[in-house]
């Protein structure tokens, strides 16, 4: 056999591969975020999964009536839609997302804009980690806009665990999950605003030495920060999600999530000195924010947090929402525009007489 | 644009493969379609820096032209191309190091410059000094420009290598547009390619989470003895992978076009000493130093001597180290290196045979020491971990342990703090696979020098391919920002 030949086949199969591959995804639905959740292949939760994307794009797709929606990374899991239906008798989703990045963000809000009608805000929660670019976990491949995107979401090592595990639950080698839905009522109520249940929470909340517990293990452990390298990809990506909202008159509130004072504090403040040079860059390009790292109960107390320094709990929660549905008497957060901005920084340099962040002033 | 994205495997690259057998048909246009072909492929990153590479091939060319027809300016000019080349080098990537140091060690506020890294300037520059060198020893004759142009910026070993001297390719590039395509290249081109795409995509970055935790996570945690060597031989699988990984691809496509590229790797996990170590690690580097460093030095100055060769080893070492980037980790890569690499020589004057397995177990020792400075952002980081790996730290049970042991045995044994969250039994697989690859499978280069075709290679080289690109996840090369 010649040498053309043998590439030939050897393209020919790489061919063959692929085409059975598009053949088994159309035959078990892999591509459909629907299917994949009602088959029972996820459970339906948002507790650590790392299938998050797929669960919220499926509450998002499932739900027609949501006027108000929250976004962002995971510390805003906490924040309960209800409260907003409360206050403005409309429906709303908590679509936050783990280790979300703005890129992410904006391909939700995009699709929402596509897809939904009377859209009145959008509140997104923002932390350094939201500006880098490193892929946490998958996207939909519905909600990719690009042909490129939707294809190597498409052809994906983690679509094709999802198309054997889908054969296995058709062929009934293994079992899906859909009992264990069905089971936990309070899970469910949960799931489908896009609510994540803690259990501890309510396990500490019955019993005060849990508790204590934690907050004496948030105040021993090792608390690092890196600096994060801001990609500027994020900063266009957060533009364009603006002029989204502005050109569709939906109203848009950027914050900047509580963290423990540890946290803070954490490598020379280099989590609070990484934030605030981002806040200085998007209230001077972009629009003004609330910033909650202002050394304030939620920062201060330890309690307040689950189970980590930027993860807070449905009471700390409580409060950032109650702030945030009232622009006007806000008792927590600082509002920053970039004309108050050093005014801001001066206030907290102020508490903690950083030198590091005594910089930003001057510059 | 990485070798390991769809862009560069289902568009660049086959793209360059059809218009490469275009251009056979018509006389002398093969040269100049690879050489715009690789100035697209290089200004893909940035457009800006294309005029640096510009620059520098036109300079260094007509540098070597002068040199040819002039002997009496030889020496000057070879010192002035030399310098220029150094001092680009320099500018672009030492300035900010130098101005740093310079101000700790003399209290002084000098700013920083902030400049664009042009991307694969420590690979071309190398290229052109060795270039520069042949010319002054009259190895080179007579070059056309468009043949110099396109040895220094072949798309396949632009980026990060493997470094190739003119005599590797002259007579390749020389017969491109004569030469008909040999097909047996192509398809070992396509093998090679895999081999490397598999070896980057389904290893190396699969170590990428724990290695980037582990020494992340060294600035704040004193790592034990099992922990600090655990981290410390992940990088050293990493980095082997990723970078082998990435010759091969680099190898792969330049069989694909018919250009043979020298090899760089030669299964150097295996070696027994460290001076057999380098002879088998980034071979082009190795032989850059060998032949325009340490020769040249040894035989200008008339420095041969066992005490002399040794300290210029050393010194050469710690350069090609700090070539690598402008940090203090970098110099003492090479620094350790250079210093094992003469006791190393000093052991072979004792004439005593070490065993076999113990030579391999400390020159592996050395390189997974070594690779820390290499690797770490900091020296305090690099210090943190070379310390647990020196037994300061303490020896601990790794975490996992703990749910193992019964209950009174836990209580009483100290455990590690390490919980390497992506470290799991996944990359513990892997790490094992890794393991046998290393030690038990046959180097690519004896693939390509002693092929022999059976019919399940396109089976398992077609799958490799098809899940490789499944798992294709766009993370960079280490070598990407050398």
């Amino acid at each position: 056999m010649n040498y053309k030949k043998k590439i030939f086949y050897f393209i020919s199969l790489i061919l063959l591969f692929f085409t059975t591959f598009t053949l088994l995804i159309i035959y078990t639905k892999s591509y459909d975020s629907l299917n994949l959740i009602d088959s029972g292949l996820y459970q339906k939760t948002h507790h650590g999964s790392l299938s998050d994307r797929v669960t919220k794009f499926y509450i998002l797709k499932k739900n027609n009536s949501a006027k108000h929606y929250l976004l962002g990374a995971s510390s805003a899991w906490t924040i309960d839609p209800e409260i907003i239906k409360k206050k403005t008798n409309e429906d709303a989703i908590n679509l936050s997302l783990g280790g979300a990045k703005i890129h992410e963000i904006e391909k939700f809000i995009s699709w929402i804009v596509k897809n939904k009608t009377g859209t009145k805000s959008v509140i997104i929660n923002i932390e350094p980690y939201s500006f880098n670019n490193l892929q946490y976990s998958r996207l939909p491949i519905e909600i990719q806009d690009s042909i490129g995107d939707k294809l190597s979401t498409f052809f994906n090592w983690l679509v094709l665990k999802d198309t054997i595990k889908l054969l296995l639950i058709e062929l009934k080698l293994i079992k899906p999950n859909i009992i264990s839905n069905i089971n936990n009522n309070k899970q469910k109520k949960y799931f489908d605003v896009g609510f994540r249940y803690y259990p501890e929470y309510f396990e500490r909340k019955k019993n005060p030495l849990l508790k204590s517990q934690m907050v004496k293990s948030l105040s021993m452990n090792n608390v690092d920060f890196k600096r994060i390298k801001l990609d500027l990809k994020s900063i266009s990506s957060l533009k364009r999600i603006q002029s989204i909202c502005v050109k569709n008159n939906i109203k848009l509130i950027l914050y900047f999530d509580p963290v423990s004072y540890r946290l803070l504090q954490a490598n020379d403040y280099e989590y609070l000195y990484s934030e605030l040079k981002i806040v200085k860059k998007i209230v001077n390009e972009i629009q003004p924010v609330y910033y909650f790292n202002n050394f304030n109960i939620i920062n201060n107390d330890l309690s307040f947090m689950e189970n980590s320094h930027h993860h807070y709990n449905y009471e700390a929660a409580n409060l950032i929402l109650d702030d945030l549905l009232d622009l006007e008497t806000y008792q927590l957060m600082d509002f920053v525009n970039n004309e108050n901005y050093n005014n801001v920084v001066d206030k907290i340099v102020n508490q903690i007489n950083s030198k590091k962040l005594n910089a930003l002033l001057n510059n | 644009m990485l070798f390991s994205t769809i862009n560069y495997i289902f568009i660049f690259l086959p793209l360059i493969f059809l218009f490469f057998l275009i251009s056979k048909k018509f006389s002398n246009l093969s040269v100049i379609y690879l050489l715009f072909s690789s100035l697209f492929f290089y200004a893909f990153w940035d457009f800006k820096l294309l005029f640096l590479l510009l620059f520098s091939i036109i300079f260094n060319f007509y540098i070597s032209r002068l040199m040819i027809g002039n002997s009496n300016l030889k020496n000057l000019l070879l010192y002035f191309g030399i310098g220029v080349n150094v001092f680009i080098l320099i500018i672009f990537k030492y300035s900010n190091f130098i101005i740093e140091n310079f101000n700790l060690l003399f209290d002084y506020n000098i700013g920083l410059i902030y400049l664009t890294f042009p991307l694969a300037l420590s690979f071309y520059t190398i290229q052109q000094v060795a270039y520069l060198f042949d010319c002054y020893d009259e190895e080179i004759k007579d070059v056309k420009f468009t043949n110099y142009a396109l040895f220094i910026s072949f798309f396949p070993q632009l980026i990060s290598g493997p470094i190739v001297l003119y005599r590797n390719v002259s007579e390749q590039i020389a017969n491109l547009s004569k030469a008909e395509i040999d097909y047996k290249n192509v398809f070992l081109g396509i093998l090679i390619f895999t081999i490397g795409l598999s070896k980057k995509v389904l290893i190396a970055d699969s170590f990428e989470p724990s290695v980037q935790e582990g020494f992340a996570s060294a600035t704040t945690i004193n790592y034990d003895f099992i922990e600090s060597w655990l981290i410390s031989i992940l990088f050293t699988f990493q980095i082997y992978f990723d970078f082998s990984g990435y010759t091969d691809m680099a190898i792969g496509s330049a069989l694909i076009l018919n250009i043979i590229l020298p090899i760089n790797f030669l299964s150097p996990y295996k070696s027994t000493s460290i001076i057999s170590f380098w002879q088998k690690w980034h071979i082009t580097l190795s032989n850059f130093i060998n032949q325009y460093c340490f020769n040249k030095i040894i035989y200008k100055y008339k420095l041969i001597g066992p005490i002399n060769s040794k300290i210029i080893i050393i010194i050469i070492m710690t350069i090609a180290g700090f070539w690598h980037g402008p940090t203090w980790g970098y110099i003492i890569f090479g620094l350790i290196h250079g210093l094992a690499i003469s006791v190393n020589y000093f052991w072979k004057e004792t004439n005593i045979i070490l065993n076999k397995f113990l030579g391999w177990f400390l020159t592996f020792l050395v390189i997974c020491f070594a690779f820390v400075f290499f690797k770490s952002s900091s020296l305090e980081v690099a210090l943190n971990i070379s310390k647990g790996m020196l037994g300061f730290n303490g020896i601990d049970l790794p975490i996992i342990f703990k749910t193992i042991l019964p209950n009174f045995l836990s209580n009483s044994l100290s455990f590690a703090e390490l919980d390497l969250r992506s470290f799991n039994i996944k990359i513990l697989i892997i790490f094992v696979i890794s393991l046998i690859i290393v030690f038990c499978f046959k180097n690519t280069q004896s693939l390509y020098q002693n092929y022999k075709y059976k019919i399940w290679h396109i089976w398992l080289y077609s799958f490799l391919f098809f899940i490789s690109i499944l798992r294709l996840r766009g993370v960079e090369f280490i070598y990407f920002a050398f």
